[in-house]
């Protein structure tokens, strides 16, 4: 795989995750673009590419996701992390058995991706609501309305992923994914 | 070492993430910028109100009503200031007045569980922490989180969670027109934000509260440049089960902060 070409594409879909897809947000749900591209590089790319792209788009993901803590922003680098790297694992596990080259696949994978990362993401601060002074996202809220609440988010990233997916599968070539013939629908 | 950092307490966190964050994510400004621009094109924020073009009317009296007892207020805080230097003996320096800044929201916090948003100015046009924005004259986006950057603040939007409460005051009338504003018979509340844009009170029956009557900001733990500023619409009302002599009061936020794109920094001058 080109990692170049994955950073370059991981940093525009930071700032369009950022600035952009706020404005196709459905019910407080955002869709993450970053999602989409984890997710197609997981079910092309080699294993250890693949988890590794994920472990560094998690971490950038954390990196973009300052909270309110004392009258001051922190930064916590991992819920979304060691998230994406579980969610990519479940996908790697899984991608024996999926048409790769097909945008159904890439908006399910995407669903079933970012479903595995926020059980991960809820379960990292559900742990940290131990630590003194530290405040879960949800406060406030139950950890179950939290999780459905990425739920929704997942569905809405997923619907993004099918022209998404689309797009990206028409740049497949320019990766230099190992083994790219995969099996196709067409 | 992922997990070890997921688990790191927050007082280790304070003093350098939000500044490794901040040097990272620098090189994507720019895209985020063009983004920010593209999407205030694609879809403008809305103003949920019913009646908008007579709301429209309405607001730009109350923005020159308040803007007129804004002025009132930073002559007579003038006047008190020289009365306490005579008496003191000590110079002091008038901190209500304030600077408006134009800034535009660049971004806000990628994925779902922040909802903190990022403005593009700072330290640099005078910006400090607490400092009030405002979008549509008098709606109240959030206030600046501590630490801004010499050209970025990041914001914490009124609806947040992290704001805790906050105390408002209800203009009873407003929502259908007939406010009485020289009687000046103000409902207090005490606003908890519970997700979604809205807020949760509760006040006596008969305060004369009702759907569609204006909330507006009245908490000493904000600037005085926020005070009196609106910050949404009374939307449900309804008998509490424990006691039917009091309302459980819905407040729903007239901006989606998120989707504003253009706001106004209220700047108070440094003393």
């Amino acid at each position: 795989m080109r990692f170049a070409l994955f950073l370059i594409m991981l940093a525009i879909a930071l700032a369009a995750d950022a600035a952009l897809m706020p404005a196709l947000a459905l019910g407080g749900a955002t869709p993450s673009m970053v999602a989409v591209l984890v997710t197609f590089v997981v079910v092309l790319a080699a294993r250890d590419s693949a988890w590794f792209a994920a472990v560094l788009a998690g971490a950038a993901l954390d990196l973009a996701a300052p909270l309110p803590f004392d009258g001051r922003t922190i930064i916590v680098i991992g819920p979304w992390a060691l998230g994406f790297a579980f969610g990519a694992q479940v996908l790697l596990t899984l991608r024996g058995m999926l048409v790769r080259r097909n945008p159904l696949t890439i908006a399910a994978s995407t669903f079933v991706f970012l479903m595995a990362a926020s059980l991960v993401w809820c379960a990292v601060w559900s742990i940290r609501a131990w630590l003194p002074d530290s405040l879960p996202p949800w406060a406030g809220e139950s950890v179950l309305r939290a999780f459905a609440e990425r739920s929704r988010w997942a569905l809405w990233t997923a619907a993004l992923a099918l022209p998404l997916g689309w797009l990206l599968l028409r740049t497949v070539r320019a990766w230099s994914f190992p083994g790219v013939a995969g099996r196709t629908l067409r | 070492m992922l997990a070890l950092l997921a688990v790191l307490p927050p007082t280790w966190l304070a003093p350098w993430s939000a500044d490794a964050a901040t040097i990272a994510f620098y090189p994507l400004r720019p895209i985020e910028w063009s983004f920010a621009r593209f999407r205030g094109a694609l879809r403008p924020a809305p103003v949920t109100d019913d009646f908008v073009e007579e709301r429209l009317r309405e607001l730009t009296e109350d923005r020159d009503h308040y803007r007129a007892l804004w002025f009132a207020e930073r002559m007579r805080t003038g006047e008190m200031a020289e009365r306490l230097a005579a008496v003191e003996g000590v110079a002091r320096v008038d901190r209500s007045g304030s600077r408006p800044i134009a800034a535009t929201i660049v971004s806000q916090a990628a994925g779902p569980g922040s909802g903190l948003l990022v403005v593009d100015a700072g330290l640099e046009m005078g910006v400090q922490s607490g400092d009030p924005l405002v979008t549509n004259g008098d709606r109240l986006v959030g206030r600046i989180a501590a630490d801004p950057s010499e050209r970025r603040s990041v914001v914490v939007p009124i609806t947040h969670r992290s704001n805790g409460r906050i105390d408002a005051l209800v203009e009873p009338g407003s929502g259908s027109g007939t406010s009485d504003e020289a009687s000046g018979a103000f409902v207090p509340l005490q606003l908890t934000p519970i997700g979604g844009g809205r807020f949760s009170a509760e006040v006596a029956a008969g305060a004369g509260v009702a759907v569609g009557d204006v909330v507006r900001l009245a908490d000493p733990t904000w600037k005085r440049a926020a005070q009196g500023m609106r910050i949404g619409t009374v939307r449900v009302l309804r008998p509490l089960d424990e006691n039917p002599l009091r309302l459980r009061v819905e407040v729903e936020s007239d901006l989606e902060a998120v989707r504003a794109v253009g706001v106004v920094i209220k700047c108070e001058e440094a003393p």
